[in-house]
């Protein structure tokens, strides 16, 4: 009997397109593209699969012109020059250190398909763009938009003008105060998750309306908060009274272990104000940590079972500077 | 239960004992343990997609990463790394293509992620770092082109030679 010996060409197409997942979209097509017909075939296909990934080198020319329209998700890290108009399939983008020109396109393009925008905090940004760009995207400019990360804190300024984003179901944020907490929650009566970096702990009472399509928070207190009070928490939590997944994630520095032991993990707001919570996950990355004593560990561990193990369940991850436990 | 043993048969007739945990990698045999119950060691599991060679080669994979922790779940925004092979499995996977091909299309059929990723990752990397032409000539990809087609390429594929 002939035994055929398997050739690359006579993979199937769906292990084909796994393999091509390891490729990033410029060698993707350096490597297949005009080599035979049913490869070209493949790559025209690919506009409809979700792998593409792409990073662009500022010393690179632009060659990106054959592959662009296939691309699905552009991340930039660089400041590069690039024309947005070519990528007439986008859904997600990065803009991890934007510039004026990148925010200026990302403002007059339609770019109709976007799904995803990532902007990122470049210090030596000075744009005259942001405001067209926050309206944009806070005014169903873009009409599939439906999840934003937003890293630039001149954002939070502009954002009382605006009246609402219907169509954001998730956003993510730095340096957000309870202000800016309200008028985000009116701004986007549909959000369905909301990360966010808080920037100060405010103790005044602001009155803000119930938003009950939030179902998962993650709050993130800042390394300079050594710790954040129930009342202050308090209004955070009073007005999402349909949250079904909360996480807090501390960063603290230099910080005696022993002050959790008397910690309630805001338990009592919980109890009092998320009656649909499913999932609790309290994370603390301490450094600087100077004694590792494994009883006060496990006492910490103890008393949050104790207090959290309910009607939902809860972990507390404690990582700290050399090591790390968790506990379901 | 530890060191229970099933019956593999490949596609020429062999058969092969192997415990069942390993067995279990193969997503494929697990579905047929658990959902017709065979579950005896007389009970004979055939695979007609699978010869003897790869057979042997899957089952070694298998027992080799029998205690590794499941593979993450495919995340479509991830960059997909081929960096990360280790040096067992690099070792292993040192076969002509054929062979190699007939792995990937063996853990397909099986449904062994972990074999099919790390598979997929060697022959992305005998592909990196290529011309086209190259490609061509490792891979004996038939070209398919008419020759007006051919002169358009040439110009099209100037762009991959610049690097």
């Amino acid at each position: 009997m002939t035994v055929i010996p398997i050739l690359f060409e006579t993979l199937p197409n769906e292990l084909l397109m796994n393999i091509f997942q390891y490729f990033d979209a410029r060698d993707l097509f350096r490597a297949f593209h005009n080599l035979n017909c049913r490869f070209n075939r493949l790559l025209r296909s690919l506009r409809y699969v979700c792998f593409t990934l792409i990073k662009f080198d500022s010393n690179e020319s632009n060659d990106y012109h054959i592959f662009a329209p296939y691309i699905y998700n552009l991340v930039i890290d660089h400041a590069v020059n690039i024309d947005l108009s070519r990528f007439a399939n986008l859904h997600r983008l990065t803009l991890l250190s934007p510039t004026s020109n990148q925010l200026k396109q990302v403002v007059s393009n339609s770019l109709d398909y976007l799904e995803y925008l990532s902007i990122g905090y470049e210090h030596f940004l000075f744009s005259y763009y942001i405001p067209d760009l926050c309206e944009k995207i806070f005014s169903n400019g873009f009409p599939r938009l439906t999840s934003c990360c937003l890293f630039e804190p001149r954002i939070l300024e502009i954002i009382p003008k605006f009246t609402q984003a219907t169509q954001l179901c998730i956003l993510k944020m730095d340096n957000v105060d309870l202000l800016a907490y309200k008028y985000i929650l009116s701004l986007c009566p549909n959000l369905n998750l909301f990360e966010f970096t808080m920037l100060n702990q405010q103790d005044d009472l602001i009155n803000i309306e119930p938003h009950r399509n939030l179902k998962k928070m993650s709050i993130k207190f800042p390394s300079l908060m050594k710790s954040f009070s129930d009342c202050a928490m308090n209004c955070y939590l009073s007005c999402v009274p349909n949250l079904e997944q909360l996480n807090v994630c501390e960063i603290n520095f230099d910080v005696t272990i022993m002050v959790y032991l008397n910690s309630n993990w805001f338990a009592s707001l919980i109890k009092k104000h998320l009656p649909s919570l499913r999932r609790y996950k309290y994370y603390i990355h301490a450094c600087g940590v100077k004694q590792n004593d494994e009883n006060t560990l496990n006492s910490i561990k103890t008393n949050f079972k104790q207090i959290h193990n309910q009607r939902y369940q809860s972990v507390l991850v404690i990582k700290l500077s050399h090591s790390s436990l968790s506990t379901d | 239960m530890a060191g229970h043993k099933i019956k593999l048969q490949s596609s020429d007739g062999d058969t092969f004992d192997v415990e069942v945990e390993i067995a279990k990698q193969s997503a494929t045999i697990k579905t047929m343990l658990e959902d017709l119950g065979m579950d005896e060691e007389e009970d004979v599991i055939p695979l007609p997609n699978v010869n003897s060679a790869i057979l042997k080669k899957v089952i070694q994979w298998a027992t080799h990463h029998k205690d590794d922790p499941p593979p993450p779940e495919d995340d479509e925004n991830r960059e997909k790394n081929t960096n990360d092979i280790s040096s067992w499995d690099q070792d292993f996977l040192k076969v002509d293509q054929g062979t190699l091909f007939e792995l990937i299309l063996a853990a397909n059929y099986l449904d062994i992620k972990g074999l099919l990723d790390v598979t997929c990752k060697t022959v992305a990397n005998m592909i990196k770092g290529k011309t086209p032409e190259e490609i061509r000539r490792t891979f004996n990809i038939k070209n398919d082109f008419t020759p007006q087609e051919e002169e358009q390429i040439k110009k099209e594929n100037e762009w991959c030679e610049e690097k």
